[in-house]
């Protein structure tokens, strides 16, 4: 619950609760957030490559950056109020297992003065204010002394921390005229309800905003003072803090993030030229695809824009027409600005701005022409995501072990602490931030152990971050021969890789137990074109052919879409693409491995597996992802066949854009009952759902809508399975360190907290499934929507850990359970690459790997 | 005239700039009549484009921007509207933002704290911004001998009394090397079919014919060092030339380019209370040239690099020092291809061929930590690079 709604990535957009404004629309930023699988959390998910692209007019996500606005009381809306979701048959929601740790968390209480209530009052004015003059009756508010700095008033409704003794008050206006200012008061704000909450955070963004030298941008604040210049990447980061402050089992407690915000000090000017210069392709279309859709903020108004198109034919000598007459931007931004264009032959770029007229409720669009001299690059590209040196000296600063953190978090304290004004805020509403992190117990479940072939056990390291070396060595539970029936299609260019391909196949696979031989067909084609590799592959297969590879010289999407296109619909065959660059000696070996064990998995095969107690239980996970580029979203289904969680059976389904919620769920899983009992004799006697993707503000629409037509179709059996649904959140702002000895470390894998940060409206549970080398680990927080089942929170809190052992294209665990990540995998697939429903036929493979 | 900016400080508290363009199209609030808290300066018969406030504001800028004044002080700036337009100014090292209204300063003082692009953006010049709390009767140290005092549309606000003591405070004792001065011009108030009496606003105490304006200035110089140069703003239709300008002005500059050094103003009293004080983000001039050009030596062959990766898998790529030449960021320095080989010698990550013409750079790590490099669960179709450093919980824009 304390993911603030912004969920993640694209899928924030639909988060917001009701009411969350501009504020919440915006917070979902263009680039798609970070929806990341687990070891190797990548940060961008679902939003990668297409670049950024929001719905959000520009000029909404000013407001969200609008740095001086306080936030007003309706505009947050009723994002603190907490529904009861707790199932009503589940009394006690801790489990007791595993060995008891000492763990520190990113909150501090927050101490109430006495438990006093506020108190809200309606205001009236007369003579009559306008009720939108809200500037005026705040200003006029103001003036009554003895509410000085120590009152709420959003223009209607007035909160301050006393009984008033009077209620009513004669303030003069600019003018002279005397008003007369009356209070009602409409009720106690207890500090139990969620309104209190709501307010408590107001103050608090307050003191962020005014007092504590931090600058708001959208909703966390951040200290361009403290700026780290990272001069050779044009990048400057400036360390910031998001929080919330929210009510937990614990009490009211604020919850506080170390942030970083990459501000890029390269022009788009200097951008262009630099894709010019580097010989990446100075064509136009290029500059136009890599700069379209990017945000950027300019130079002399603080405002951001995207960029719609750029406009060669157009440069800034160039003479645009204004109310006041004609005049060319040079001279536009002398005038205005002061400031000189040097570059007269650049081109300009066209932002499309649209607006809704207040009066009228009319949409205009409006064009919008910008310098590219006077913009700044917003956002880091997927050029420097990808260039590991970037990414390295980020992460040098971003990347705070659980000791600078803790330091970091205490910082926000003191500052906070040493700012009069901030104390005496707080004092006069009577709160107080308590001087130390919260401590609180955490349980750390015992290490899986990894069953290989024959149920043979071996037990995983907790140190490390994968089990490689066990899946290396041994031999896999059931292994799908290839043989020599593979079909390697490449260019000419590429053959050499191609037999460098087979012979490590073919020395690594027998390994791992799986036979292939290096003997397949290998059909070189003379362009790297995308209908080229899609002839080859269609006139070569034969009845055989058990898996098409495909080995390409770049990552272009385009052509890696053709072929999944065809493979996954036209011709449906397993298929495997792979950049030539990996196949370089140095990495040829652990590659192949990984791809052959890969192709394995695509192909049926049954790489590793884990204990799993129960007998008759089918997994079910459930991910959303929403393509930047249509206005469709794809839901990914995946539901577990067998005991030991080694065969899967998958759907994909189709709902209007931006919208998480999967409509044909009811179908999904009854073809999944089906399934279940064609492979099993049996329908299952336990379903257990993880869903993935859902933001705070849709909760209560998962619960009525998707949990209720799951329902249906369980209760289409004869006898109705017990149902298990937990909504699962990786983007959370929870963080635990663990106390060893007297340092602090994160802590291991299986570590366990359903204690203090958790929910008393929930059945919550937070779990650390991996371990990481570098950071701080984040915890993944999974909320029980139904629990109707004879199991306890123990049994589950072991499941969810588990599950996370066995996602076969990664030898470690990772951050959700495998059959979400299995969905995500999916949905990403039909989503970002297919754009249409997959061949039935692949249905119980998974081929989307 | 252009507007300098598009801010109308009657609705600088719009959000955006179609809030703004549409409130300020408004006719409700446009008919400067139906709304008392606004001055009135246009009519039916005079319309102002752009609007006299900015034209007036532009005027004193250009004032500011030909004497380049460093020390500047705005007295009377309300919401501190014109100080918007001075911290643009990239000369001015300090600007003092005076008041006497607590509350107004109160809640807009936050507006002169450096933006976004203040900081992207960095001055040259150092620049602090005070907002400062008192009467502009009284006299406070800080603000002795400064370049310029702006008192733009304040005078008439004052007691006719007070208009003597301002004087004294201004030239006598503050004795600012400059003093602009702006107020209405009475005679043109005919314009705009006042009642008798009526002035253009409601708290104004009088306002000045251009005779009686003059006559102030004269004033002013007889008792004091100065001199002064009279201005209008806001010229009059042309069938209606006889009434001068909307508004008037005086720039008045301190003859003695040095104060006596018996001066008792010299004495630190501070009796203005600082609200809100500010530094602006100031260019490290401690970086050399080199030290850019480093940067973007290494900035470049990355790029070129990984581009080389990316499209061929070459872990090492091999960049002629005469290609980095034409690139414009680098071209812009002008130094010998020898010194650009000398700083890529010295930086971490660059090597450069023996015969000095090129320059080496590493497109993969080194030692590839294991779960770090090679296949990663998200990109095992080779649909994507493969690194997996990541950033965290940054916000990405």
């Amino acid at each position: 619950m304390a993911s603030r709604g912004r969920a993640r990535g694209r899928a924030g957009r639909g988060a917001p609760a009701p009411g969350g404004g501009s504020n919440g629309g915006a917070a979902a930023g263009p680039v798609g957030g970070g929806a990341t699988a687990a070891p190797a959390p990548r940060g961008r998910g679902r939003g990668r490559g297409a670049a950024a692209v929001s719905d959000t007019p520009p000029t909404e996500q000013l407001a969200g950056m609008n740095i001086q606005a306080p936030a007003g009381v309706r505009e947050r809306g009723n994002r603190f109020a907490t529904p009861l979701f707790r199932p009503e048959n589940v009394k006690d929601t801790r489990g007791n297992t595993g060995q008891k740790i000492d763990l520190l968390t990113n909150y501090f209480e927050i101490n109430v003065r006495d438990n006093k209530p506020l108190y809200q009052y309606h205001v009236d004015f007369n003579p009559v204010v306008k009720a939108d003059s809200v500037k005026l009756r705040k200003a006029l508010v103001h003036r009554i002394e003895c509410l000085r700095n120590r009152h709420l008033f959003d223009g209607m409704i007035l909160y301050c921390p006393d009984r008033l003794n009077e209620t009513e008050f004669v303030v003069q206006k600019k003018e002279g005229d005397r008003v007369t200012i009356s209070m009602k008061l409409t009720q106690e704000v207890t500090t139990s309800s969620d309104q209190f909450i709501q307010l408590v955070n107001i103050i608090f963004n307050q003191i962020a905003d005014r007092h504590m030298g931090l600058d708001r941008i959208r909703r966390d604040y951040f200290n361009p003072g403290k700026a780290v210049v990272i001069s050779q990447h044009k990048v400057e980061l400036w360390p910031g803090y998001e929080f919330s402050i929210r009510k937990y089992s614990h009490g009211v407690l604020l919850g506080l993030d170390v942030k970083h915000k990459i501000v890029r000090t390269d022009t788009v000017l200097s951008a262009m030229n630099q894709m010019v210069s580097s010989g990446r392709g100075g064509q136009q279309e290029n500059i136009r695809r890599e700069l379209m859709g990017a945000i950027v903020i300019t130079k002399y108004n603080n405002k951001t824009y995207r960029i719609d198109d750029v406009i060669f034919n157009l440069s800034p000598k160039d003479v645009v027409q204004l109310r006041s007459g004609p005049i060319s931007y040079v001279d536009y931004y002398k005038n205005n600005y002061n400031l000189t264009i040097r570059d007269l032959n650049q081109p300009l770029l066209l932002s499309i701005v649209k607006t809704k007229d207040p009066g009228t409720g009319e949409r205009t669009e409006k064009q919008i022409h910008l310098v590219p001299e006077v913009c700044y690059m917003t956002g880091l590209t997927d050029a420097m995501r990808s260039n590991f040196r970037v990414m390295q000296d980020l992460a040098q600063y971003t990347k705070q072990d659980p000791e600078k953190k803790k330091r970091t978090l205490e910082e926000f304290r003191q500052t906070v602490e040493s700012s009069t004004e901030a104390r005496d805020l707080l004092q006069s509403w009577g709160l107080e931030v308590s001087p130390a992190i919260l401590e609180l117990d955490g349980r750390k479940l015992k290490p899986e152990q990894i069953l290989m072939k024959n149920g043979q056990p071996f037990p995983c390291d907790a140190r490390k971050e994968s089990f490689d070396n066990i899946t290396r060595k041994n031999f896999v539970i059931q292994s799908v021969d290839i043989n020599n029936d593979y079909l390697i299609i490449c260019t000419s260019r590429d053959v050499t890789h191609s037999n460098t391909f087979k012979d490590t196949c073919a020395k690594v696979g027998p390994a791992c137990g799986i036979n292939i031989q290096a003997n397949g067909k290998v059909v070189s084609i003379n362009s790297d074109r995308a209908n080229d590799f899609i002839e080859a592959i269609r006139s070569n297969i034969t009845s055989n052919t058990k898996i098409v590879i495909c080995l390409v010289p770049n990552d272009r999407k385009d052509r890696y879409d053709a072929i999944k296109k065809h493979c996954c619909i036209e011709q449906p065959i397993p298929s495997q693409v792979l950049v030539t660059k990996n196949l370089q000696p140095k990495k040829a070996m652990s590659v192949v491995t990984k791809v052959v064990l890969q192709m394995n998995a695509k192909l049926g095969g049954e790489l590793w597996s884990i204990n799993i107690p129960m007998q008759g239980v089918m997994f079910v996970g459930i991910d959303t992802y929403h393509d930047s580029g249509s206005n469709k979203s794809v839901g990914g289904f995946v539901a577990s066949m067998n005991n030991a969680c080694t065969r899967y059976f998958s759907k994909t389904t189709w709902q209007e854009s931006k919208q998480e919620l999967i409509s044909q769920l009811q179908t999904c899983t009854r073809e999944a009952l089906q399934q279940y009992r064609k492979l099993n004799n049996a329908f299952p006697q336990r379903v257990i759902i993880f869903r993935d993707g859902v933001g705070d503000g849709q909760l209560l629409a998962v619960k009525e809508i998707e949990l209720e037509s799951i329902k249906k179709a369980l209760h289409e059996l004869p006898q109705m399975p017990n149902l298990v649904f937990t909504v699962v959140t990786k983007r959370i702002q929870q963080r635990f360190f663990q106390k060893q000895g007297n340092r602090l470390n994160n802590p291991g894998p299986g570590s366990i907290v359903d204690t203090k940060v958790t929910s008393d409206a929930l059945f919550d549970f937070y779990l650390v499934p991996q371990s990481v080398g570098q950071g701080t680990v984040t915890p993944t927080h999974y909320n029980v929507l139904a629990f109707e089942t004879n199991l306890q929170p123990d049994h589950l809190q072991q499941i969810a850990f588990k599950l996370c052992h066995v996602y076969f294209n990664w030898t470690g665990t990772i951050r959700v359970p495998a059959v979400c990540q299995y969905a995500h995998k999916l949905a990403f697939l039909v989503g970002n690459h297919l754009n249409k429903d997959p061949s039935p036929q692949l249905a119980n493979y998974l081929y989307y790997l | 005239m252009i507007p300098v900016i598009r801010q109308d400080p009657r609705f600088a508290d719009a959000e955006d700039e179609d809030e703004y363009q549409s409130r300020r199209s408004n006719p409700l609030i446009r008919d400067n009549r139906t709304c008392r808290l606004k001055e009135v300066e246009s009519s039916d018969l005079v319309k102002f484009e752009p609007p006299l406030y900015i034209q007036r504001y532009a005027r004193v800028v250009e004032h500011c921007k030909t004497g380049q004044y460093r020390t500047i002080a705005d007295f009377g700036t309300a919401e501190l509207t014109f100080v918007q337009y001075l911290k643009n100014l990239d000369f001015v090292n300090q600007i003092f933002a005076v008041d006497i209204d607590r509350n107004l300063l109160n809640s807009q003082k936050h507006r002169c704290r450096p933006q976004m692009f203040d900081h992207l953006n960095k001055r040259s010049e150092p620049l602090n911004i005070s907002v400062l709390c008192g009467s502009v009767l009284e006299f406070d140290s800080r603000l002795h001998d400064l370049d310029c005092i702006c008192a733009i549309e304040l005078i008439e606000h004052l007691q006719k009394d007070d208009v003597e003591k301002f004087s004294a405070a201004l030239f006598g004792r503050y004795q600012p090397k400059n003093v602009i001065i702006t107020t209405p011009n009475k005679d043109f108030n005919v314009l705009f079919e006042f009642e008798p009496d009526q002035m253009r606003h409601w708290d104004h105490k009088f306002e000045w014919t251009r005779e009686e304006f003059r006559t102030f200035c004269e004033g002013v110089t007889t008792k004091y060092d100065y001199k002064f140069d009279l201005f209008g703003v806001g010229d009059p239709p042309s069938e209606h030339q006889t009434v001068g300008p909307c508004s008037q002005g005086a720039v008045f500059t301190r003859q003695a380019s040095k104060l006596g050094s018996s001066s008792l103003e010299k004495f630190p009293t501070e009796v203005y209370e600082t609200l809100y004080s500010v530094d602006y983000p100031v260019e490290d001039k401690s970086l050399t040239p080199d030290y850019h050009l480093t940067n973007e030596i290494i900035y470049q062959c990355n790029q070129i690099g990984i581009a080389e990766y990316q499209e061929q898998g070459d872990e090492i790529s091999v960049i002629s020092i005469a290609h980095l030449q034409t690139f414009p960021s680098i071209d812009q320095y002008r130094v010998s291809d020898a010194h650009i080989a000398e700083l890529a010698r010295a930086t971490e990550h660059l090597r450069v061929m023996e015969d000095g013409l090129s320059i080496l750079v590493q497109n993969v790590p080194d030692s590839p930590p294991a779960p770090y490099w090679g296949f990663s669960d998200e990109e095992n179709d080779g649909a994507g690079p493969s690194y997996n450093y990541h950033v965290g919980a940054e916000e990405l824009w």
